[in-house]
């Protein structure tokens, strides 16, 4: 998957390098591809992160969520987040890494938050009634059945199925052991055989 | 259990995709709290409230164009986000040594201009709304462009398909040919589970299908070019729904290539319309014809999983950069070919060029020896596509200022010299010299110009 290849991969590095690179300096007036590498400050690679990383973070959020305000808001929060640690970070290797990790995170706390008082979560956005018609009966079945799954059983699902990550990635952006990412995935397929089983 | 994650790929990417690149918002870092540049985009979304672009599809290109394209200044991320997003922005990259500056127009080179503002983003702004070539020069003429990007030049005559009759800008303009490209027909066949790859197709079999007379995958004309029958599927001809430079392309070569037929269509379409109808930029609704808005939803719909038995045309890049399947065209020479970058070049060989420094369309190409050149490495739709930029000693823009004559010729100057080399690899071609030469003395007749390379210090 192309976007979410990104994610994993150092795309973001080739990104920042070409900004760096654009931003040398002693070319006279022509806007020349060359030159000394530029020091990027904070504010640019968040900048570059985010042209290359958020529409791929905003979906996974929303498979998430289900609401795709929310999700947005998660996927700021966590540029944010890394903007405001830039200087504390001890290792600026795996940005993607840890973006994505802020993300379910994020998402973590906007379902407690729900709980808390009681509102339920917005049901997945409608698109159009076109589009619903069109989307099928069974791309919809998946998706509810996806979204009635225990927070983490979602988040393993989503992470390895959707956004195509290895399972060290998955307990990574999750904050668990490989083995937990292994025993939740399992139970969130089961589950979701038996949900979408029952519905037939 | 492979059965049930297949499904889940499948449909939870399906979802996900109801979220475009479009909808994503800007930016907001906290202390940035400078003032939002104020960008054309504000004027509010052009197509259609790109919340729920209700495709499913993949809109793979664009996925692309936000993933592997670092500076997007040009897209208009989050164009239609809710007014409570237009939060500060961040300040681009390093010193900006430059104004900024804005042009609208073309779909067709969207993805090479994307990347050279890009390029040159850390020092100058360029917005790049990508609204189609007709509505990219009805808004330098309406002085809302410092420049404009389009393939057709303005309109010397009338155009009856599209019911519209010539400009006459009050402003004066010069043309830059940016980039070399070809239409590609991008297409999706789904065949015992697969999708189809090897499609071939003739002019003559292109010209039925996009004029209502086949409308059906298993038609004799389509086994004949591909030697084998492809199932039993509708064909959905895609079309752009507004002004846009692949058709111009399109219509002008079927035009060229089957005047009766061509004149027949539009007389069904548009009853009473006077022959010869020729080209145009307006694709007509006809049969089982689906319009989208510019090349992106063209694509998105083609790709989504609604989209089988589907056909479209735009530029080479959008299926490149989104891995579609292309029609592989039937030449003159007998030969079925991609639109390639060296197919390209090698078909534009015999494009004629307006080399009179006096004319009003100097640089404009002729493409009707392109059409009929006998190479088997030629590919018969391909053609140059254009900046419109304003010219000194004629009326301006009103919102052109000398120090955007100064952004703006800098912009082209890294468009001519280094963004050529990047076209290959995008999927364009690269400018010939002379057109180089050309476009690098256009852009010393923009007023306010900066300092212009020899075309041998250019590359």
């Amino acid at each position: 998957m192309y976007v979410e290849g990104k994610l994993a991969g150092p795309g973001w590095a080739v990104a920042a390098r070409r900004s760096a690179r654009v931003s040398g300096h002693g070319h006279g007036d022509e806007l020349g591809v060359g030159g000394e590498p530029g020091e990027l400050d904070a504010a640019q690679v968040v900048a570059v992160l985010y042209e290359s990383h958020a529409l791929a973070l905003i979906r996974l959020a929303y498979l998430m969520l289900g609401d795709r305000h929310a999700a947005e808001d998660v996927v700021q929060d966590a540029f944010s987040g890394l903007f405001r640690a830039w200087h504390r970070l001890p290792d600026h290797g795996n940005l993607p890494g840890y973006l994505r990790a802020s993300v379910v995170n994020g998402c973590r706390s906007v379902h407690r938050r729900a709980r808390r008082v009681r509102v339920p979560l917005a049901e997945p956005d409608a698109a159009s009634a076109e589009s619903e018609a069109l989307a099928g009966e069974e791309q919809r079945a998946t998706v509810a059945a996806v979204n009635r799954l225990p927070p983490r059983q979602r988040e393993a699902i989503v992470l390895r199925f959707y956004a195509g990550l290895p399972e060290q990635e998955v307990a990574r952006a999750m904050g668990v052991s490989r083995g937990t990412v292994k025993s939740t995935t399992a139970r969130g397929l089961a589950a979701l055989g038996r949900i979408l089983r029952e519905e037939q | 259990v492979t059965r049930l994650e297949d499904r889940l790929r499948r449909d939870l990417r399906a979802q996900a995709e109801h979220l475009t690149p479009r909808s994503v918002p800007r930016l907001r870092l906290p202390g940035s709290a400078g003032h939002p540049a104020r960008t054309p985009w504000h004027r509010g979304p052009r197509r259609w409230p790109a919340w729920v672009t209700p495709l499913a599809a993949a809109a793979a290109v664009t996925a692309v164009i936000v993933g592997t394209f670092t500076a997007i200044v040009a897209i208009p991320l989050g164009t239609a986000a809710a007014p409570a997003r237009t939060a500060s922005q961040v300040p681009p990259a390093g010193a900006t040594r430059y104004v900024p500056i804005s042009g609208s127009g073309t779909d067709w080179t969207t993805i090479a201009i994307s990347r050279w503002a890009g390029d040159v983003r850390s020092r100058l702004v360029v917005s790049y709304n990508p609204d189609g070539s007709a509505a990219g020069r009805a808004d330098y003429m309406a002085n809302r462009d410092d420049f404009a990007a389009s393939d057709p030049p303005f309109r010397s005559g009338v155009d009856k398909l599209g019911g519209v009759g010539p400009q006459h800008p009050v402003q004066g303009y010069s043309y830059i040919p940016d980039a070399a490209g070809g239409t590609a027909f991008v297409y999706h066949i789904t065949m015992h589970g697969h999708r189809l790859t090897s499609l071939r197709l003739s002019p003559a079999t292109l010209m039925g299908i996009f004029t209502g007379t086949i409308t059906n995958w298993d038609s004799p004309l389509i086994t004949r070019d591909n030697g084998h029958r492809l199932p039993n599927l509708p064909i959905t001809p895609v079309i752009p729904s507004d002004g846009d430079g692949g058709t111009y392309f399109f219509t002008h070569w079927l035009a060229y290539l089957f005047p009766r037929q061509w004149n027949a269509f539009c007389d069904r379409v548009h009853p009473g319309i006077r022959p010869p109808c020729g080209g145009t930029e307006f694709y007509p609704q006809f049969g089982n014809a689906k319009a989208e808005p510019g090349s992106d939803n063209v694509l998105a719909y083609i790709n989504s999983t609604y989209g089988n038995g589907a056909i479209g045309y735009l530029e080479y890049s959008y299926a490149l950069n989104s891995d579609s399947p292309v029609v592989q065209v039937l030449n003159p020479a007998g030969k079925y070919v991609l639109p390639t970058s060296a197919n390209v070049t090698t078909a534009l060989t015999r494009a004629v060029i307006n080399f009179a420094a006096h004319s009003r369309n100097y640089l404009q190409q002729n493409l009707t020896k392109v059409y009929t050149y006998a190479n088997p490495r030629s590919y018969p739709l391909a053609s140059y596509s254009y900046l419109i930029v304003p010219r000194e000693g004629t009326r301006l823009p009103t919102i052109f200022t000398k120090a955007k004559g100064r952004a703006l010729s800098a912009f082209v100057t890294f468009a001519l010299c280094q963004g050529q080399r990047q076209l290959s690899q995008l999927g364009y071609a690269p400018l010939p010299s002379a057109l180089v030469r050309g476009g690098l003395q256009q852009a010393a007749r923009i007023p306010g110009h900066g300092p212009i390379p020899s075309p041998a210090h250019c590359r």
